[in-house]
């Protein structure tokens, strides 16, 4: 399975040292993205999600991290034996990243059309006249008014869902093969949010591009993905396809971000929040990270990390007391 | 009484930097010199009796030698220097720490009005040459260090004032300062039970970054002559140096001896300062810190931390194998 | 929006420039009854009738027999001819026409001594920020503590002790004939640049830290921000990042320092120009405080004043081009 993978990364491991101790971000993870498909990676904020995508496109500087990982491949070739040059030839164009704050995102003083030329000039061989239409194209297909306007015009003078699509614009110019979007919708209005994703899912769809989606959304989730990843601690606690898992979770951390989702077709009088905090970072619980926040955890939680065992062909879980126990019974590695 | 505790922490904080006890060490010693003059310097430089001959080289007992011009001992002076340095500075930074927490927290907090009226006044102020209007004001009134120290705080509260206006500003939005205001607390209460406290880290930092830059200015004014005639000051020393011919003779010790006076007394409360920044803004890491903790990591360590991280082979209690 | 912007800039600068000038008339009049007692003061050898008989004379001649209302209108329509005064000194020169002989001999000093300090310390400032935790790096931080205690005077008068007199490389005190004898030729611009050194030596070192440091932490504060993640993303190449996106946006705050050291251009070399006894305004103004010229005097603040005015109006404006996010009502502030 892991053969005709587009993206694949075993066991990326990430830290910050720091003087007062080693932040240990990303605690060995592994995700296999095929052509075409939408992987949700999804977390609670801290859980190291964002940095994994950072580590994959070696945007992580080396003072602050270290980075290690066993594999990661990307469409055959060995990203980590690329030096600067060459991955920046392929970040653009055949991964792009759609980041979560338009605003901070984008150069200030600089327009959005320059921004755009940027990627049409560098990845796709173009001259100035025909990046600028290109530009213009893909702001009108990402669904942005008077796009010729919006060209000459800077990141402040457009509203936030407007600046969103400007990212996904520039995310789809150069055609990627795959995108990493980091929770692009989480600074918008509720009712913005809809539009963009809408935008997203079309875009995806018409261009058969690969989606990594970081977010902690379950909705988001629910609307966009095939697959899912739910990761906790720096470690990932779940694995499967969305529909089995938002039914049927198999994780208590999975069913707990379930249950906090509030609903407007029961009428529950509380909000149901998982207990206590997202762990400290440079001091983590022993065994498995979420015990002391879990309502089913025993002695062994406490003492031994569980494994990333297989529930069924499609689905993977980590904890010692699943509350699924699987399809068919015995595992097998698909 | 919160504050008198967060002062006496405030002090072990700064000590506990190191270049902050650089400068704590070395401004004492100055305070010290300063106060304690009359007692510590081998000879009176104010006293017409106890002149030497003039121009001496340094040696003993003149540590310093003696200024060409009037035979004084130079060693002397330069501790009585000390005095003016450190009055002129201290009292100006506080001074200016007052008026430049009143101004801005009136302007950030009282309103429309008084903020548009300070901060034209701010604009005003900031056209006019300090340096100009000094020797014009203490043409018309006189020089003494009062005047210096009266102008040095008209002048030097604009800084202050704009920085503690856009800190104020920030806590305005901030919650509790909501919820106070919910509560009905009166403007005067908020502006001097929250809002003063907020900005008290940013005063006590400027204070003594701005008793440093005074420092420096005094001397300057010092050279040209406005201030005191009478006393002693690092400045007048350097002026009465370059005017008995220290250059034209090649007595550098008549001029580098006021000159590192001038230096230890700024870099003292600049470090002091500086220290207190760090302190406050744990964030600004120094540039160095982070590239030598990532040499002088273990790198077998750093393996393990990694090591650690991987699944177990395990079995679990049905027996059944687990996956790699 | 773009016009209105400008357009309320100089308004408000006319504005401030009326206070200014209010200012300037009062200052002198502060705390003096009459006036005419500073332009002549008493004098032992006088009678008292002599005395009041000279003192009104005095008051007829620099206009303080009319009532003050009449003397603020009558100085606002000398200014508007442009006029600012006559100067006390012998052959009662007109004030502007000494500004006019002193300035561009201040303006060598000040624009050699900024130049020098934007391009060094921009270069030194880049170079510390993109080798953080260097030696460049390092070895600005050290200079900068060192730097920032030690005045510029202080500088001047060490140089002028070794490079001028000790060693004798450039000259220590002003060459008395440099100003009479200049006349455009290759020798005259020579001998200036001798004289000059020295001054501009001393000036320049505390603004080159000073523009190094600044542009340092601006570069530092600038590369750390979300959309320089989102170039590199894009797959810009490293020099792109550098340039195009960190440099553009870490000049910002430069710019802003820029302008307003140009205010002190003129105004702050003033105890420079007297160590090295250099023809500049502000010797000039050195001399009129020692002979109690006031038109004089208060005819240089106004004129200095006026000039830090234009410089920040021009500051501005130009800022506005170069940050896109001002003229919609923000400001540099």
């Amino acid at each position: 399975m892991s053969q005709d993978a587009l993206l694949l990364v075993e066991g990326l491991k990430v830290i910050f040292p720091t003087d007062a101790g080693i932040i240990k971000a990303v605690e060995g993870i592994d995700l296999a993205i095929h052509p075409g498909e939408c992987l949700a990676l999804v977390g609670e904020s801290g859980c190291g999600k964002s940095v994994s995508s950072l580590a994959i496109l070696g945007l992580l500087g080396t003072p602050p991290a270290l980075v290690r990982a066993q594999t990661i491949r990307f469409d055959g070739q060995n990203l980590q034996a690329l030096n600067e040059q060459q991955m920046a030839q392929i970040r653009g164009k055949d991964i792009a990243m759609i980041f979560q704050d338009a605003l901070t995102a984008l150069n200030p003083v600089m327009s959005i059309g320059r921004q755009l030329d940027e990627v049409f000039l560098k990845h796709c061989g173009m001259n100035k006249s025909q990046a600028k239409e290109a530009s213009i194209e893909a702001l009108r297909a990402v669904g942005v008014s008077s796009p010729a306007q919006r060209y000459r015009q800077f990141p402040h003078q457009l509203s936030g869902g407007m600046r969103q699509r400007v990212l996904i614009a520039m995310a789809f110019a150069a055609s990627p093969k795959l995108i990493i979007a980091d929770e692009p919708t989480t600074a918008l209005d509720v009712t913005i949010q809809m539009q963009v994703l809408e935008e997203l899912r079309a875009m995806q769809r018409k261009s058969g591009t690969a989606l990594m989606l970081i977010t902690h959304d379950l909705s988001v989730v629910n609307y966009l993905a095939d697959r899912i990843l739910v990761m906790y601690s720096g470690k990932i606690v779940e694995t499967g396809p969305v529909k089995q898992i938002l039914k049927r979770p198999a994780h208590p951390y999975t069913e707990g971000l379930l249950t906090s989702v509030p609903r407007l077709d029961t009428c529950n009088t509380r909000f149901y929040q998982i207990p206590d905090q997202v762990p400290n970072p440079m001091n983590k619980p022993s065994g498995c990270h979420f015990h002391p926040r879990c309502s089913h955890a025993g002695e062994l939680c406490k003492q031994t990390v569980p494994s990333l065992r297989s529930l069924s062909p499609q689905r993977e879980v980590r904890c010692h007391f699943p509350l699924q126990k699987g399809e068919g019974g015995d595992s097998q590695h698909a | 009484m919160r504050t008198t505790r967060r002062k006496n922490n405030l002090l072990a904080m700064i000590w506990h930097h190191p270049q902050g006890q650089v400068g704590l060490i070395l401004a004492g010693l100055l305070v010290f010199a300063a106060v304690a003059a009359p007692w510590i310097t081998p000879f009176d430089p104010y006293d017409v009796t106890q002149r030497a001959e003039k121009g001496l080289a340094p040696g003993w007992p003149h540590l310093l030698g003696t200024s060409i011009s009037t035979g004084q001992d130079i060693f002397s002076m330069l501790i009585y220097g000390a005095r003016v340095s450190l009055l002129v500075g201290i009292v100006t930074g506080l001074a200016i720490a007052f008026l430049g927490a009143f101004m801005g927290i009136l302007a950030g907090y009282g309103g429309r009005f008084w903020d548009t009226l300070i901060m034209r006044l701010v604009d005003v102020m900031l056209v006019i040459p300090t340096l100009p209007l000094t020797i014009v004001l203490t043409n018309l009134f006189g020089k003494s260090y009062g005047m210096i120290i009266f102008i040095f705080t008209i002048f030097g509260w604009v800084g202050l004032a704009r920085v503690i206006r856009s800190q104020v500003l920030v806590l305005k939005s901030s919650n509790y300062i909501k919820a106070a205001q919910l509560a009905g607390a009166s403007r005067r209460y908020i502006m001097f039970r929250h809002i003063l406290p907020g900005v008290s880290n940013l005063l006590i930092m400027s204070t003594a970054l701005t008793s440093a830059g005074i420092m420096v200015a005094e001397a300057g004014l010092s050279f040209l002559g406005l201030g005191d005639p009478t006393a002693i000051s690092w400045g007048k020393m350097l002026a009465e140096a370059q005017s008995g011919g220290a250059l034209l003779f090649g007595h550098w010790w008549w001029i580098i001896a006021p000159g590192i006076g001038i230096f230890l007394s700024v870099f003292a409360f600049m470090r002091i300062g500086l220290a207190l920044e760090e302190v406050f803004n744990p964030r600004m890491k120094r540039s160095g810190m982070l590239l030598r903790l990532f040499k002088s990591i273990n790198g077998s360590y750093i393996q393990e931390v990694f090591d650690a991280m991987d699944d177990r082979p395990e079995t679990d209690e049905a027996g059944k194998e687990a996956a790699p | 929006m773009r016009k209105g912007y400008v357009l309320e800039r100089i308004l408000y600068t006319v504005f401030i420039f009326f206070i200014v000038i209010t200012l300037n008339f009062f200052i002198p009049r502060i705390g003096v009854e009459d006036p005419a007692e500073r332009y002549y003061p008493p004098q032992g050898n006088l009678t008292d009738t002599e005395y009041s008989i000279i003192k009104q004379l005095t008051r007829k001649q620099y206009g303080f027999d009319v009532s003050g209302w009449q003397q603020y209108l009558r100085y606002l329509s000398q200014l508007s001819r442009g006029d600012l005064g006559t100067s006390l000194q012998a052959g009662s020169p007109k004030v502007s026409t000494l500004i006019a002989q002193r300035l561009p001999w201040t303006l060598v000093l000040s624009l050699s001594n900024m130049l020098i300090s934007v391009t060094l310390g921009l270069l030194l400032g880049t170079s510390a920020a993109w080798n953080r935790g260097k030696f460049a790096d390092r070895a600005l931080m050290n200079a900068s503590t060192v730097m920032t205690a030690l005045p510029a005077f202080f500088l001047a008068l060490v140089f002028s002790l070794y490079m001028g007199f000790e060693w004798g490389w450039f000259p220590a005190y002003t060459e008395p004939d440099m100003v009479a004898s200049f006349d455009w030729s290759w020798r005259a611009i020579a001998q200036v640049a001798r004289n000059a050194a020295l001054p501009v030596i001393s000036m320049s070192i505390g603004g080159v830290i000073s523009y190094a440091q600044g542009t340092r932490n601006s570069v530092i504060a600038v590369s750390q921000e979300d959309f320089i993640t989102t170039a590199r993303a894009k797959g810009m190449s490293t020099r792109t990042v550098k340039y195009r996106h960190v440099l553009r946006n870490a000049m910002l705050p430069i710019v802003t320092s820029l302008g307003m050291s140009v205010s002190g251009l003129i105004g702050g070399s003033v105890v420079i120009e007297q160590i090295f006894n250099w023809n500049g305004m502000g010797t000039l103004f050195l001399t009129a405080n020692n002979t109690n010229d006031y038109p004089l005097m208060m005819g240089i603040m106004l004129f200095l004043s006026s000039f830090a005015l234009l410089a920040n109006l021009v500051t501005d404006l130009l800022y506005s081009l170069l940050d896109p996010r001002v003229s919609a009502g923000g400001g540099r502030r």
